[in-house]
């Protein structure tokens, strides 16, 4: 297992600087000059020249990058150009909605798959089922911020039950923080769900044709017992691994959900950054959300190896 | 064909839900009921009426003239996107599989990094310095698409390559390009079609989430991903506008999942779910 995690480890850290070097391309090098393409068309020169002064643009690249990466490991993103501020400060501030959205998403996408597959593998071949799993297709086929607009629509205009967007901070409590994260939590969670489930049943249905099962079968389990205590533990690692790569998908897809429900989070400083022409902020913003989910994907990696004996055991080669 | 499409109804559904986005696209060029770009404030948020069936817009243009000329941007960005990514990422995956060895381990390590990427996180940054278009939507939805085929295709290959058949043509002294060409690249054209499809449904989507935050297909180009997000202020006084760009996308979108997992039923009926 140490072998595996440290395998992955330096994948981890493969990807991390990979991104941080296209990042940096695309932002610090492919605009041409970042300071005349931050201060817009009709920018005077001197104020060109003094941003380039402050970005230290006047470095070679290869200093600049190795500069942003110090400044990375010390917890300095730079200070924001439109809000003058430093972007830790920014980042921080939007996590605290971003997180909580994400990770709620993510327990309500594994709850909804677990009890969806298991359901529809037990009550394999009724109308219920097969509702469930047509239901399952919709989910993956409806763009989540068009089914984000229909909870809206009708939880927020049609029934009064939520606030139309927008979020009222922590301060005010937990009760109305989390209850505005719901729908998006929902929007967010819907096709990944869908997709978990497709995949948890498919190993599920292998599972229970092996002989494992048919012996505790006739040893006088009943059929839930089989399914619950023998098919599911064999069938956990492709749910594990899907739940993996689904990390990076909901941490992107919160970006389009939070411009939806108006929520301040990373996606929408990121947006709004972006149509400001706030570099300092994209890079910034961009850089820890790839952070995030690399590290997540490792977690994962780490529970798979946890829960997979096989990589439990040193190696036999 | 007609036997393939009575074991899967699926098929046949999807099939016809792709036609109607393919037909939608292809008429549009030609003809729309009103002009879709055509703004007449005076005829702002119109319910559904015989001159406008399905309403208007905000700006007053006509509704079901944009949906059918948005197929023609999604279908084309997403068609794009796809080709990139079989036109760059199957060589590469054949070159892996074929191959072996170091330039195996280089292609596939590139290709894990790639994975761990949030897609539509790179495709914002992408079209945020390339530019805000069409063309640069595909590339950047392009980008991702490229460690799929990849991935496929070397992994199919490398099975090829254990076969009787390839190892035959090898001990006959047939070299390893004409090998990937003759025997090799035939095989596989099934499974790039199928995951191709697949592949397009999902930059559907992706076409829609970058054109819905304002980096996609830039206006006039009618996009239904704009279209949302351009209704979306007025949807609480017109919630139909909510509707009818969205089932759209949807409907294109299911279609080409269930032509996907039809085909793949359809080659290979012991395997599919």
């Amino acid at each position: 297992m140490i072998g595996f995690l440290l395998g992955r480890a330096a994948a981890l850290g493969a990807t991390l600087a990979l991104a941080s070097v296209l990042i940096f391309i695309c932002l610090d090098i492919a605009p041409g000059d970042p300071a005349a393409y931050m201060m817009g068309l009709n920018a005077d020169p001197a104020a060109i020249a003094a941003l380039r002064a402050e970005l230290g643009l006047d470095a070679p690249p290869l200093q600049r990058y190795i500069d942003w990466i110090a400044g990375l490991a010390r917890g300095d993103f730079g200070v924001s150009y439109t809000y003058r501020v430093p972007v830790a400060d920014l980042l921080w501030e939007r996590a605290q909605v971003s997180a909580p959205l994400a990770a709620m998403a993510f327990l309500l996408s594994a709850a909804a798959a677990f009890a969806a597959a298991l359901f529809v593998v037990a009550r394999r071949g009724t109308i219920a089922a097969r509702v469930t799993l047509a239901g399952a297709q919709a989910a993956i086929a409806a763009p989540n911020f068009w089914l984000a607009l229909l909870l809206a629509l009708t939880f927020s205009a049609g029934l009064g039950w939520f606030s139309a967007g927008g979020f009222p901070g922590w301060s005010a409590g937990a009760g109305p923080a989390l209850h505005a994260l719901i729908l998006p939590a929902v929007a967010l969670a819907a096709p990944q769900a869908a997709i978990l489930m497709r995949v948890l049943r498919a190993s599920l249905m292998e599972a229970l044709n092996e002989d494992y099962v048919r012996t505790a079968r006739a040893k006088g389990a009943s059929p839930w017992r089989a399914l619950t205590r023998h098919a599911l533990p064999n069938a956990l690692l492709p749910a594990l691994s899907i739940m993996g790569l689904q990390a990076s998908f909901l941490i992107a897809g919160a970006v389009v959900i939070e411009t939806v429900f108006y929520l301040p989070g990373l996606g929408r400083l990121a947006m709004q950054a972006i149509a400001q022409r706030d570099l300092i902020v994209v890079r910034g913003v961009v850089m820890a959300l790839v952070f995030a989910s690399v590290v997540i994907a490792f977690i994962v990696d780490f529970l798979y190896a946890l829960a997979d004996p096989r990589l439990r055991r040193p190696r036999a080669s | 064909m007609i036997a393939a499409l009575r074991r899967a109804p699926q098929l046949a559904l999807g099939i016809a839900l792709c036609g109607c986005a393919v037909v939608a696209a292809l008429v549009s060029l030609v003809w729309t009921p009103h002009d879709p770009a055509a703004i007449d404030l005076a005829r702002a948020l119109a319910p559904p009426s015989w001159t406008h069936p399905l309403g208007t817009d905000p700006l007053g243009r006509d509704v079901l003239s944009m949906v059918l000329a948005g197929a023609r941007a999604s279908l084309g960005v997403a068609l794009g996107a796809v080709l990139i990514g079989v036109g760059i990422g199957a060589p590469l995956g054949l070159l892996a599989g074929v191959r072996g060895g170091v330039v195996d381990g280089v292609v596939m390590r590139l290709n894990d990094v790639a994975f761990a990427f949030p897609a539509l996180l790179l495709a914002i940054l992408l079209t945020s310095v390339i530019g805000q278009n069409a063309l640069n939507a595909a590339i950047a939805i392009g980008v991702f698409n490229i460690p799929v085929f990849a991935r496929l295709v070397r992994g199919d290959a490398r099975a090829l390559m254990q076969r009787d058949f390839v190892l035959a043509a090898r001990a006959g002294g047939m070299s390893r390009l004409a090998i990937a060409r003759r025997h090799i690249l035939p095989n596989l054209a099934d499974q790039v079609l199928i995951q191709g499809a697949t592949q397009v449904s999902v930059a559907v989507l992706a076409e829609a989430a970058l054109s819905y935050v304002g980096i996609g297909v830039q206006p006039p180009t009618p996009s239904w991903g704009r279209m949302l997000s351009e209704t979306q202020t007025f949807s609480f006084l017109a919630p139909h506008l909510a509707i009818a760009p969205g089932l759209a996308i949807f409907a294109t979108v299911l279609g080409l999942s269930l032509l996907a997992d039809g085909l793949r039923e359809a080659r290979d009926p012991r395997r599919a779910a």
